[in-house]
């Protein structure tokens, strides 16, 4: 590779990451991404957005993030089962990171800072958000907490976090595979 | 108590299970003074229940108020979105989880019972006796202790994600 060269530009997130465990995943990735100046190829693409912006990763990184804040939201609701009055909240996320994944809609790049982003957003502006669904029915009496429903959303939460650690955990064991050039074992 | 943080999911089911500790204390309470006919207060014992608020939400205005850049109107289907900056709206609000604002004297009138050997029996020969329950406590002690389970659940559920993401 003669055309590498090395430019003094550090690589900063455009947006704000705003759970710890984003923190904490970035500052995984980051560790593993080159330090100091960022390699950049021929065609302007850094070794570090190829090997991490480029995959599944951003947006398995963003699941986590929802998967984390509805596990305080639901602890919320399920700490209130008894609160009169109360209105459950819940973390609205997925159809937006599914709009945002959709390829069959336009989108544009933006080259500079002073360009708006257009059609649809990139998976690293899409958010988990709280929300507080309208909802009158009163199936514990006194608010609108259904404990079942609280709990069989806990478990779905967890298993949707679990996949998500278990599918980030594999890409880094790959990535981590293939820069020490030797096989994956067969069993993970 | 931070609203952020790791460990702020915990907090919550923790003050959820600390608010039904609280009112199976008052339970207890009742099931113990069933038939206390002396308080300090004078009269017989009045029944302790519990009233659960919602921890205020947390509305953080700084980021909210936060929009910059340009936003384009559709005003036909066929244009385009043009989103503005998108703030952290995950942070707008949050609950907090449960507190106990207070604990309330039940005001319902005392039982009275015709018992003049009673050393508290008025001239007529009533006793006035607490106006408890005890079936109703026995009803309410299963659903404090179902209520405080779910949150020991929740608790665990939050506690594995975040053992699993040290694994990372």
């Amino acid at each position: 590779m003669t055309n590498l060269r090395w430019i003094g530009c550090a690589r900063e997130d455009s947006h704000g990451l705003g759970t710890p465990i984003a923190s904490l995943i970035d500052r995984l990735s980051r560790s593993k991404r080159m330090r100091g100046p960022s390699t950049v190829m021929e065609g302007g693409v850094m070794l570090g957005e190829l090997l991490f912006q480029r995959t599944a990763l951003p947006a398995v990184k963003k699941s986590l993030d929802a998967a984390m804040l509805r596990s305080r939201v639901i602890g919320n609701n399920i700490a209130n089962v008894n609160t009169p009055g109360y209105h459950r909240l819940e973390v609205s996320f997925e159809e937006e990171l599914r709009e945002a994944l959709d390829r069959t809609k336009l989108k544009g790049t933006t080259t500079d800072a002073g360009h708006m982003p257009i059609g649809r957003k990139d998976t690293g502006r899409v958010n988990p958000s709280v929300e507080r669904p309208v909802d009158q029915t009163l199936p514990s009496g006194v608010n609108n907490v259904d404990i079942d429903t609280e709990m069989a959303k806990l478990a779905e939460n967890q298993i949707l976090f679990n996949y998500g650690i278990r599918f980030a955990r594999g890409a880094y064991r790959k990535l981590n595979a293939a820069i020490q050039a030797r096989s994956l074992p067969l069993q993970q | 108590m931070p609203v952020n943080g790791i460990f702020s999911g915990l907090r919550i089911s923790a003050s959820g299970m600390r608010a039904q500790r609280i009112r199976q204390n008052a339970i207890s309470s009742n099931l113990a003074n069933v038939e206390t006919t002396r308080t300090a207060e004078g009269g017989p014992y009045r029944r302790e229940y519990v009233v659960f608020t919602a921890e205020s939400e947390d509305k953080d205005t700084r980021l909210v108020n936060k929009r910059e850049g340009l936003r384009g109107m559709q005003t036909t289907e066929r244009h385009l979105p043009i989103p503005p900056d998108n703030f952290p709206r995950d942070e707008r609000f949050f609950g907090r989880g449960v507190r106990v604002a207070e604990i309330r004297k039940d005001t319902r009138p005392p039982k009275m019972v015709h018992d003049p050997s009673h050393p508290d029996a008025d001239q007529d020969g009533y006793v006035a006796l607490p106006n408890i329950n005890p079936v109703q406590e026995m009803t309410d002690m299963i659903a404090a202790t179902r209520a405080y389970e779910a949150n020991v659940t929740a608790f665990n559920a939050t506690k594995g994600m975040l053992m699993q993401a040290l694994q990372l």
